[in-house]
């Protein structure tokens, strides 16, 4: 049986026989920690920040622009017609542009909130919060496979093993959470661009994304094995901890010695403080309702919005949620509309209630939400009933912290297939983020490959999106 | 001067006549289709026109401002003849001959008036125009001392890495017992300078365990502690690294040195994350390069051309090349080749800049380099270096890709054709600019464009080999003596070693750097004896513990008052953890082998058919050593995430060393650290019997390479008894070896057991 790791500081000070001087020495290696010594402490923005937390939930696989943002009026006109020539020089993954047919939406859009923004039928909570959420609808890039693509929504750039947007975040700002990681992720199944996706690719490791899992323990390697599970951690911790004073001692001064003594006893609170983020025992039926917990349908990723929205309420940094990782999520070659239906009634109540939520709480004016794929789909079929990739046109939209709610920015063409007007590369999406969160996109670098490094990349222009700041 | 002058009208005329000559015929087509001018365009001059007298000053002040050295709007300069007559993202604008048909005369003359140029101010005169005119129709002739000289280029040859390397003279501090070598009589100079002194030498035990790990990556046996410490002998040291570096765990531990810097891998990443089956093959033929002491220049030639210079040892040298078959595999482009193929060349030409030049070109893939002297037509010149070759699966007997491809033998081999290399603007594969050739970066001694030949493109790598290796070559020496330097010492003299160019930083010590470089080459590339000769420096053998004054003064201890304690690497903890258990199996070589993993461990790995198991195929070898675990891009191996494994996309020239909660969890937590630490335990009472006091002095032997001392001896024994008395208490089976495991848990979990002081 596992020992109960939930326990407070006091119970495990005084079950541990460390007496009030084991307490001065921790606190006095937490402020120590949180000195020029340890770079996860918080960092002073480059301005004044909107946002302190991110929440990212990712649609992976790549939504269909046409079928939940973007109505299109010309597909059911045009369906079973081939494109104008204008498009024929789009590079697609299983169709040509050239000769696909154009594949009506079967969604119904409607506009939703004050504001009037469009969505489709397959959202019938999110229309709620619509004046929450300002949509772009011009987001676009070259990369028309998904590893690629997840890198560059993530990384900015199609090459694999480049550091993640949430990484960047922690690198800048730090982490206001002492017991938790600054950057967590959480995902209902493998992505196909594996776990670099979320990498800290060259930033040091202690900006790398931790996993916090849906089944088991919540942390890898929170718990003992089973073949220990005899033993008393706390107290081979002590004797270890006992071990690293004295080595620190003998070796006089050497700050990565101390921090390693602070690593293990932040370790230890993680074991205590991850489970307690995550139980959702002690959260009220209505909250567990307005997410969905009470449906097989929307109880996952419910499950992993209240998750995200506990995170937050505790500091952490950058949350980054996936919905549709393992099976096919979005990635809808084939039966495009039934896949979209099945997969808006698993998001949409728990996304409206994440927003509805965190509102009560006052929490949204200092969280950024932000919602989007790696690309979007091609108004054209792929086979009878699917969508092909297409990075060229597609939607991604945000809400809460420094966002002006109710704005629609940007358009695709008439077929809803390019970017049109007001374009927005991911970089461009970047760099507001940052930008919310006090972080200048073009003043936040690491040297690495003999350049300082940005996540908007050093050549090309990155904009930030005012018309959709409050 | 005027001597001078009179030359260069000289040669820009003979220049003019030759390039008339034989255009003749062009120009007579020229004249005719001159009588056939818009009329709007001034008629050109009649005047002989000679370009750095007439026309270069109409550049200089009308165009450069955008189409100069420093900038090249729409892709296009004016500053020298070569990138002139390439025109821009639009194509030529300059038709020897044409005047008339000329893009810069219309544009000039403003015929179209949203293309007219300059765009701002007056427009060029007619006269100014016509002597354009008259320029192009006479050839469009251009002196090379007519370029524009880059100060770029004029920097280069004051920096330091593309200076030759002269054997600079030995630095002689005061004379000092300590100096056993130049490297200790540089380091003491930079010392004395900053007014520290050197660390008191380490311990018999301390330096014994430091130069273990350094050589072999594992700790010291036990026999071998008690030889040492108990040798009171002179030249027991040195014998020790003979030792070292003629055991086989040398190429062991140093391949992986050279693996992080040539982006080792067994898979392509991505999607399919496609199997290499030949990688290990690599791996291999690094291995036993270092236990060979192949000589550092052969080492690279093999690589680079080895299948070029000596094609009768095919097999050799095919493990050799297949640095070039291990990159990044992005193979759902299979569709578009092309794209493939330049993705292919860019991972070639970026790893070996990195690796094997030290240079970092990456950037002038799309532009030309910020900083450095390095040119798009440099980079896209050692594209067209390796646009000659191609990699094969062996096993389809096709060009190595397609989708549905989760394994493949790949090999590189010769195209039936060179792919013809463009300048890509901004890196666009769709936005073509002129040919390059094959060529390496001309502002580098020896550089320019490799000889053409009949049969040119099958020597392209190995005229690339010669280069590299060549005394000429002013940055290989230096590369690799600094990097070496790096891998003895944590931290390198020049501390961006995969980039030595001007935005690098330069040496902390740079007479010393230049020596060791020297050296090398003149011990005919030794690696061992670089290493002797580091080794046995009193600055490698100072003790890790620095006086407070040298701290404050040098944080970075970059001036070596002490020798820098370290981290072991995350394979060195899984060998020191299995080697303290008694567990290592030492069976060298052969395919990688796969730890068997958790339901829990396994849940990030994606599988492009659901099948994940084929991709973590776990096999019967599980104990080896940790350069043998299968490396897959997609999927690291989790045990090794929270100890700062190298990124396996790019180069990875330094590994950081950073400490995170997720090294304490996986070292509590991780069942195979479970399992060691039993293994651990049943040693122990194997080896030391019964008795506490013998457990934990064995314990302190295998874990820290050094004897306990009393206040430890009670620590630890006090813990063991308190554990079994406890777990005798809950009523367990074995408190005895429960209290053990417990206490080898503990071990593992100190400071002391992963680093190396």
């Amino acid at each position: 049986m596992q020992n109960n790791h939930a326990m407070s500081r006091r119970e495990m000070l005084s079950k541990s026989g460390m007496g009030i001087g084991a307490l001065a020495f921790l606190d006095l290696l937490r402020k120590g920690a949180q000195a020029a010594d340890n770079p996860l402490a918080p960092k002073s923005a480059h301005h004044a920040p909107k946002a302190k937390a991110v929440i990212s939930l990712f649609m992976h696989g790549g939504p269909s622009q046409v079928d939940t943002f973007d109505p299109k009026p010309m597909l059911a006109k045009y369906a079973g017609q081939t494109l104008p020539a204008s498009f024929s020089g789009l590079n697609l993954e299983f169709t040509k542009a050239s000769t696909a047919k154009v594949l009506a939406s079967k969604r119904q859009f409607k506009k939703c909130g004050k504001s009037g923004i469009e969505m489709s039928d397959i959202f019938q909570h999110l229309p709620d919060v619509a004046d929450e959420m300002a949509v772009v609808r011009s987001c676009y890039h070259t990369e028309f496979n998904h590893a690629p693509a997840l890198y560059m929504a993530h990384s900015g750039t199609r090459l694999m093993g480049r550091p993640s947007l949430g990484s960047w975040a922690v690198y800048g700002l730090g982490s206001e959470s002492e017991n938790l990681p600054g950057y967590v992720v959480m995902r209902d199944g493998p992505l196909k661009g594996g776990p670099i996706t979320y990498s800290n690719g060259f930033l040091p490791a202690v900006y790398q994304a931790t996993e916090l899992r849906s089944s088991g323990a919540p942390i890898l390697y929170l718990n003992k094995p089973d073949s220990i599970s005899g033993t008393d951690q706390r107290r081979i911790l002590d004797f270890s901890q006992q071990l690293n004073r004295e080595y620190l001692a003998a070796q006089k001064e050497d700050s990565n010695l101390s921090a390693r003594i602070a690593a293990y006893e932040l370790a230890y609170r993680m074991q205590s403080a991850a489970p307690e983020a995550v139980d959702l025992t002690k959260e009220p039926d209505t909250v567990k309702a307005l997410f969905g917990l009470d449906d097989a349908v929307t109880r996952p990723f419910g499950t992993q919005c209240l998750n995200a929205r506990r995170l937050v309420e505790r500091g952490v940094r950058f949350v980054q949620l996936y919905h549709g990782g393992g099976g096919d999520g979005w990635d809808t070659h084939g039966g495009n509309d039934a896949k979209h239906l099945r997969n808006g009634k698993q998001i949409d109540k728990p996304i409206a209630g994440l927003i509805a939520d965190l509102k009560s709480r006052g929490l949204l004016d200092s969280t950024l939400v932000i919602w989007g794929g790696e690309f979007g789909r091609t108004p054209t079929s792929e086979g009878a009933d699917g969508r092909d990739h297409s990075p060229y046109g597609y939607s991604v939209w945000m809400a809460g912290g420094g966002i002006k709610g109710g704005t629609v920015y940007g358009s695709t063409d008439d077929f809803g297939f390019k970017a049109e007007q007001n374009p927005v590369q991911v970089r461009d999406l970047h760099a507001t983020i940052l930008h919310l969160l006090g972080l200048q996109h073009d003043k936040l670098t690491f040297y690495f490959q003999g350049l300082q490094q940005r996540l908007t990349q050093i050549d090309g222009e990155s904009r930030i999106i005012k018309e959709i700041l409050a | 001067m005027r001597g001078l002058t009179t030359m260069k009208c000289i040669l820009g005329y003979l220049a003019v006549i030759a390039f008339a000559n034989a255009h003749a015929a062009d120009a007579d087509a020229a004249k005719s289709a001159a009588n056939g001018d818009d009329p709007r365009l001034p008629p050109a001059s009649v005047q002989r026109v000679e370009f750095a007298r007439d026309i270069k000053p109409i550049f200089q002040k009308r165009c450069y401002e955008c189409h100069g050295l420093s900038k090249d709007k729409g892709g296009l300069s004016l500053a020298t003849r070569a990138r002139a007559m390439d025109g821009g993202d639009n194509g030529k604008i300059i038709l020897p001959g044409k005047s008339a048909s000329s893009p810069i005369v219309h544009y000039t003359a403003a015929l179209e008036e949203e293309n007219a140029m300059p765009p701002k101010g007056e427009r060029l005169s007619a006269d100014q125009i016509g002597l354009i005119r008259a320029w192009i129709d006479q050839g469009a002739g251009w002196a090379a001392d007519a370029d524009e000289l880059d100060p770029r280029v004029a920097r280069t040859a004051e920096h330091w890495s593309f200076k030759p390397i002269k054997r600079p003279a030995v630095p002689a501090p005061k004379n000092s017992p300590w100096i056993r070598s130049p490297v200790d009589a540089s380091i003491l100079a930079k010392l004395d300078k900053a007014q520290l002194h050197p660390a008191p030498a380490a311990s018999k035990e301390a330096l014994l365990r430091r130069v273990y790990f350094d050589l072999t990556g594992l700790p010291p046996p036990l026999d071998a502690i008690k030889a040492f410490v108990t040798d009171s002998r002179p030249e027991a040291y040195a014998e020790i690294v003979d030792r070292l570096l003629a055991s086989p765990a040398y190429g062991e531990r140093w391949a992986r040195h050279w693996l992080d810097v040539v982006r080792y891998s067994d898979s392509g990443g991505y999607e399919t994350d496609i199997f290499y089956e030949q990688a290990w093959r690599y791996r291999d033929y690094v291995i036993r390069g270092f236990n060979e002491d192949k000589p550092y220049d052969r080492f690279l030639m093999e690589q680079v051309g080895g299948d070029e210079l000596w094609p009768d040892q095919s097999e050799t040298m095919q493990d050799a090349t297949a640095v070039w078959t291990i990159g990044q595999w992005p193979n759902s482009l299979d569709s578009f080749p092309d794209m493939l193929e330049y993705v292919r060349r860019t991972d070639q030409v970026v790893t070996f800049s990195e690796a094997m030049l030290g240079m970092t070109v990456g950037c002038a893939n799309c532009h030309n380099h910020k900083f450095d002297p390095i040119t798009q037509r440099d980079y896209f010149g050692l594209e067209a270096i390796f646009s000659a070759s191609e990699t094969w699966n062996k096993n389809t007997n096709k060009k190595a890709w397609g989708k549905n491809e989760r394994t493949a033998f790949r090999i590189l081999r010769h195209a039936p054709a060179p792919t013809p290399i463009h300048l890509l603007t901004r890196g666009e594969l769709t936005k073509p600019r002129g040919l390059v050739s094959p060529s390496i970066p001309a502002f580098l001694p020896g550089g320019g464009t490799l000889p053409d030949g009949p049969n040119e493109s099958k020597q392209r790598r190995a005229e690339l080999a010669r280069w590299l290796v060549s005394p000429q070559n002013p940055l290989t020496a230096r590369v690799i003596a600094n990097r070496v330097w790096q891998w003895h010492f944590g931290q390198a003299l020049a501390a961006t070693p995969n980039d030595l160019g001007t935005q690098g930083l330069p040496p902390s010590h740079p007479e010393l750097l230049e020596w060791l470089a020297s050296e090398l080459m003149e011990s005919g590339w030794s690696l061992k004896k670089l290493h002797k000769l580091l080794l046995l420096s009193s600055t490698y053998r100072q003790s890790a513990t620095r006086e407070p004054n040298a701290i404050a003064a040098d944080p970075q201890d970059t001036l070596l008052a002490g020798f820098p304690r370290r981290r072991l690497d995350a394979e060195e903890v899984w060998d020191q953890l299995h080697a303290a258990a008694g567990t290592l199996d030492t069976k060298s070589s052969g395919e990688p082998f796969v730890p068997k993993l958790s339901a829990e461990e396994l849940q990030g790995i994606y599988d492009i058919s659901k099948k994940p198991e084929l991709k973590w195929a776990v096999t019967p070898d599980q104990n080896r050593r940790a350069i043998y675990i299968l490396n897959r891009r997609s999927f690291r191996f989790p045990f090794f995430e929270a100890f700062d494994p190298p990124n396996s996309g790019v180069s990875c020239p330094v590994r950081q060393t950073t400490t995170v909660p997720a090294q304490a969890l996986t070292l509590m937590n991780n069942s195979i650290v479970a399992a060691q630490a039993k293994s651990m335990a049943e040693r122990l009472v194997r080896e030391a019997g019964p008795d506490e006091a013998k457990c934990v002095r064995q314990a302190w032997l295998l874990a820290y390479s050094r004897e306990a001392n009393e206040a430890e001896l009670k620590l630890a024994t006090n813990f063991i008894s308190a554990s079994e008395a406890e777990n005798q208490k809950q009523g367990m089976k074995e408190p005895h070896l429960a209290a053990l495991i417990e206490f080898c848990l503990g071990i593992i979990n100190t400071t002391e057991f992963i680093y190396s002081n």
